[in-house]
């Protein structure tokens, strides 16, 4: 290549460099600007003499480094997730992936459990794999949610700015209306290891006991179950979007209280019309009870009377506790202290 | 710590970068091409790079205070860039806020001047 041909490529080379990052639309444009002003800055660098492959390099340097003129000509920052959520995608990410790896691994552990796997190896190679590939899709949804957010509200946030006024400034919480983060996270965890549980091993749930399977009582019909395990998930998955509002808000505030009133309004109705509506609960428990333990008639009587009672007090804790629960939350919604000055 | 000089050119550079676009506006009255404006800007000690003006000169177009026109009949294509009447009505607007200004911060200077002129 002569001296010519090197600085053509040279400039072609730093266009392009440019250029790619631009919107298409805006490419032609930019590129066929940017070789015309280059050649009027060697113009004005060389005066008549001809150029040399340093001059184009000097005049490259000048104009910059090629993703930092792009990036004036976008005139936008460019983020997957913003700096002004950044914070709780760490937090998100993190709790997640720890929820979502250790509800891997103790459903794995729990089917071992039920099912002893052979051959140590294989069983530790998938156990890893599949502990690493679960928090690998967590990883990656909690991303796609954020960016998608973000792509989204990156439009939407400068409007924003514009209406904001001093008085939709949230008050300082009083003590009472904080939620320490602990609280929910705790609450997820425990909401995830549920869920794993109700789905992957059932039979935790069942009358354990040291004796043969076949000596097992079943404490749910396990018919009505298996028909009914996608609302019991769906209660499930609603107390997980309590505790991550919870986790969001960082404070009991009317939007909160409403969102979390409602959600545990549906899962108390949920749960009533799985015990009562469809019995759930497995009737004959007693009987097969007694069929293994031979109880005695006064201890059968009684177990037999409480059991038929089971789905009425179930219903009833689960009211009285639903009341608990509101009563709780709106008094840290709208209790003010005292001023004491 | 950052040096007095280095404190006093990161907020001169401040300063003169909130005028760019004045300048710009400014001389855009006849049309001109982005390295032309470069170096007439330069006579009169405005100093602006290429990089930096030319996404401004598009950002301003996209703002509807200057249209373009590819001029393709010389040696190299050009884009001319020309104040539009949006453009000439907010210079316009913008010139008297200007002259305020400068008034308002001269006299904030002067007052200065005295405790360090002595």
């Amino acid at each position: 290549m002569d001296d010519k041909k090197k600085q053509d490529d040279l400039i072609s080379r730093y266009v392009y460099a440019v250029v790619r990052h631009l919107p298409a639309n805006q490419q032609k444009d930019v590129e066929q600007e940017l070789k015309t002003l280059i050649e009027d800055m060697l113009e004005t660098r060389c005066g008549t003499r001809t150029s040399e492959l340093g001059d184009v390099e000097a005049v490259l340097i000048e104009l910059g480094v090629p993703y930092e003129l792009a990036a004036k000509y976008r005139d936008t920052k460019r983020y997957l997730i913003g700096p002004q959520r950044f914070d709780i995608y760490v937090m998100l990410l993190k709790i997640v992936l720890a929820v979502a790896g250790g509800a891997i691994a103790l459903a794995l552990m729990i089917s071992y459990a039920l099912d002893p796997p052979s051959g140590f190896f294989k069983t530790f190679f998938t156990f890893v794999s599949s502990v690493g590939s679960g928090m690998i899709q967590a990883f990656a949804w909690v991303t796609i949610v954020f960016a998608v957010l973000q792509h989204y509200e990156g439009k939407a946030h400068i409007l924003k700015e514009f209406e904001w006024h001093p008085k939709d400034l949230p008050e300082v919480p009083v003590t009472t209306s904080v939620i320490a983060k602990s609280d929910p996270i705790a609450s997820i965890v425990f909401i995830v290891l549920l869920f794993v549980c109700i789905n992957v091993g059932p039979t935790l749930f069942d009358h354990w006991s040291t004796f043969p399977k076949e000596r097992v009582i079943p404490l749910f019909d396990w018919a009505v179950f298996t028909k009914y395990l996608y609302l019991i998930n769906i209660s499930i998955a609603l107390d997980l979007c309590i505790e991550i509002a919870k986790l969001y808000f960082g404070r009991y505030t009317k939007s909160l209280a409403s969102i979390s009133i409602i959600m545990n309004a549906a899962t108390v109705i949920i749960s009533i019309f799985l015990v009562k509506g469809v019995g759930i609960l497995n009737t004959y428990a007693i009987e097969q009870m007694n069929t293994i333990y031979d109880l005695s008639e006064k201890a059968f009587s009684g177990l037999s009377k409480f059991w038929n009672m089971l789905p009425n007090i179930i219903v009833i804790l689960a009211i009285i506790g639903f009341f608990i629960e509101t009563v709780k939350t709106l008094y840290k919604t709208f209790w003010q202290p005292v001023d004491k000055s | 710590m950052e040096t007095i000089q280095a404190i006093v050119d990161n907020l001169l550079l401040e300063l003169r970068r909130g005028t760019l676009v004045l300048s710009v506006l400014s001389q855009l009255q006849t049309p001109r091409y982005g390295y032309s404006l470069v170096e007439h800007l330069k006579e009169k000690d405005v100093e602006i790079e290429p990089g930096t003006l030319y996404p401004l000169l598009r950002r301003l177009e996209k703002q509807g205070l200057l249209q373009s026109e590819w001029e393709i009949s010389g040696s190299k294509p050009r884009k001319y860039y020309v104040l539009s009447d949006r453009g000439l009505q907010v210079l316009a607007l913008l010139r008297i806020q200007w002259f305020e200004m400068k008034e308002t911060i001269d006299a904030l200077m002067r007052e200065g001047d005295t405790d360090y002129g002595r």
